[in-house]
């Protein structure tokens, strides 16, 4: 069993406890357990095992910060509650660091299967995306974070806003449409007609879920590369105790092998060859890169010093060896006739 | 499982309807429900907006107050029909505290803790027992129990024990279905007939099943729906039942507040209709790079 198909068990589990979880814990415990997830497990499902972090903070800013400030009220006061859910997140985070996108995010599981099914379905997965198309994309992360987390709810509160963009980030966020989807409920698959501004977000996260759905078939984890918690995650990437650690080698340069392997196309992987931590803003600790690095102990996971993976040459092989198994079945080459044996003579 | 659910557009047929489904008890249909106790909002109607924490309000008077100056403060309730009656604060912790009532109006105290805390009003008139219920959600330092403890526990003899009560992010909502189960001395009573009335004149009823279980759709009965959920006061349900021993007439009440259906100006069918034009989008956008590889290989 390789690293790629543990790493599929944890996250069909992660899945199932955070898109049906309460039915296991508690319908209220939920409402306990953390409340801040650096991860997309939406609040909007009903069965939810726990939820993101986003969703405190755009209330927060909105309810708190903002009005607070609009009364010139207690300022510390006010930040109270994102202190404390920001404390929460850090102390997940310090845990398991970007492992939460790569390993427990059910928005990001669901892109990772679509795209297991494009495979299938040879429909060609893009090994990688344009350099050109990842380094415009990469800013959008920190926009949407700063905009539709931050800065609208802070307006809504001071009231300079609409009262619809409280969350505007939720409003257009996959994984509410994907969690709600996935338990029977179609109530955030609408359009919502109540004012322009609600019209308008809700139309646009319709067309951005159908979006994700079909780029994830030919395009690996089109939304993470756009997600603002992955902004959220790499502001403090530095506290995380699991890293992915480079030992920079003479034929790394030649080789590039780790930044094919990237699902998040992290090209620095490849051209980096002082910096030991290479957890990179978009990493999401997934490890396919350390699988795929021929060379003895050049890329690691490394839990606070301790590595946890390493690349090796027969792991490589064995791995390599897999995937072009993995990648040879395909629904097309199941409908070619079997090529039948040779008579004897 | 045997939950009946129908709309009663008057007594009789109710009468009628529960006699032929053999009902072992039954709400007397004649009863004039302006008697019955329970516990409301000071208004006919709710205020709009979430009713309980990280609520939405609409911006007037009470939003202008820093949220922070809210937090801990009581809540104004009315009792109705509750002359003589004692009302109890229950916290999440089952701890009780007696409430003074001010003519029909009271407070409730100022909470300890976070999370639900119910009200409970109890009055015995000769052989009757009269006993209303409300939850309200409250703002303090984290309880660390759950509300499903303090729904459970016997606060009454004759109950109505909401399953669930909606957690954060979700209320009471109109032409959604929610259970409820109907308790006496703590276990779950079958047969009984529950009458699910809203402040808008609308009325269902049920009969519980085995486990006491009954089911009600909220009738979606607010007359002039405006788009937006902030632009709907919300509206009161009470949900009664009643009991008959040998020597005492049990009556309970449930109350609390329910919203209008999102649906009136939402379109699920636009919905799909966008999402399917992004398929269509994020399909073409794939097509583009497969092909602009292939014209790369070659």
């Amino acid at each position: 069993m390789n690293l790629s198909v543990i790493r599929k068990l944890v996250q069909i589990a992660a899945f199932g406890f955070m898109v049906y979880g309460s039915g296991l814990i508690g319908y209220y415990t939920v409402d306990k357990f953390s409340n801040a997830l650096p991860a997309l497990s939406c609040a909007f499902n009903h069965n939810t095992g726990d939820y993101c972090t986003l969703i405190p903070f755009q209330h927060q800013m909105a309810h708190r910060v903002g009005e607070t400030i609009a009364n010139n009220g207690d300022l510390l006061q006010g930040l109270m509650p994102t202190l404390i859910t920001l404390g929460t997140f850090l102390i997940l985070f310090v845990f398991l660091s970007k492992a939460f996108c790569g390993w427990i995010c059910p928005l990001g599981t669901f892109q990772e299967l679509l795209s297991m099914l494009g495979q299938k379905l040879g429909l060609q997965q893009r090994e990688s995306v344009d350099e050109k198309i990842v380094k415009r994309t990469r800013p959008v992360k920190w926009l949407v974070l700063f905009f539709l987390v931050f800065f609208f709810p802070i307006l809504t509160g001071l009231g300079y806003a609409s009262h619809d963009l409280v969350d505007p980030y939720c409003k257009i966020c996959p994984s509410r449409i994907l969690t709600t989807l996935t338990n029977g409920n179609t109530d955030q698959l609408v359009v919502d007609q109540a004012n322009p501004v609600t019209m308008g977000f809700s139309i646009f996260g319709d067309f951005l879920f159908g979006l994700m759905i079909a780029l994830a078939l030919t395009v690996r984890q089109p939304f993470c590369r756009i997600c603002p918690m992955l902004a959220m995650n790499a502001t403090f990437r530095k506290i995380g105790l699991l890293k992915l650690v480079k030992n920079a080698s003479s034929r790394c340069e030649k080789c590039g092998l780790c930044a094919k392997a990237c699902p998040m196309d992290i090209r620095e992987i490849h051209t980096e060859m002082v910096k030991k931590d290479v957890t990179f803003e978009d990493c999401t600790l997934c490890g396919r890169c350390v699988e795929f690095c021929p060379d003895e102990n050049v890329l690691q996971l490394k839990y606070a010093t301790i590595p946890v993976f390493k690349a090796s040459p027969q792991y490589f092989k064995k791995r390599k060896k897999a995937q072009k198994e993995w990648e040879k079945t395909t629904l097309a080459s199941l409908k070619q006739p079997a090529v039948q044996p040779e008579a004897k003579n | 499982m045997k939950i009946v659910q129908h709309k009663r557009p008057s007594s009789l047929p109710a009468i009628v309807l529960c006699s032929f489904l053999g009902a072992t008890t039954m709400v007397d249909a004649m009863a004039d429900t302006n008697s019955r106790m329970i516990i409301t909002k000071p208004s006919a109607t709710a205020s709009s907006g979430h009713q309980h924490h990280g609520g939405h309000q609409q911006r007037g008077q009470q939003e202008a107050q820093p949220r922070a100056r809210r937090r801990g403060a009581g809540n104004q309730l009315m009792l109705k029909n509750g002359e003589g009656a004692v009302v109890k604060f229950w916290a999440p912790d089952l701890s009780t505290k007696e409430v003074t009532l001010e003519g029909s109006r009271f407070t409730t105290p100022k909470p300890a803790v976070d999370n639900y805390h119910a009200l409970v009003a109890e009055r015995q008139i000769d052989d009757l027992k009269q006993a209303a219920i409300r939850y309200a959600y409250m703002r303090g330092r984290p309880s660390k129990e759950s509300p499903s403890k303090l729904a459970a526990a016997q606060k009454t003899a004759l109950e109505i024990e909401p399953a669930p009560i909606p957690r954060e992010h979700h209320r009471y909502m109109a032409n959604k279905v929610w259970e409820f189960i109907v308790r006496f001395n703590g276990k779950p009573l079958s047969g009984t007939h529950v009458a699910l009335e809203t402040s808008h004149g609308s009325r269902v009823d049920a009969i519980s099943n085995d486990a006491g279980l009954v089911r009600f759709t909220i009738p979606d009965d607010f007359s002039e729906v405006k788009p937006g959920r902030r632009k709907n006061p919300a509206a009161e349900f009470s949900l009664f039942t009643e009991y008959r021993t040998a020597s005492t007439h049990y009556e309970t009440t449930l109350s609390a507040a329910y919203y209008v259906d999102p649906d009136h100006w939402r379109s699920k069918g636009l919905g799909v209709a966008v999402a399917g034009l992004g398929l269509i989008a994020g399909g073409f956008i794939g097509g583009i790079g497969r092909s602009n590889k292939r014209g790369k290989k070659q």
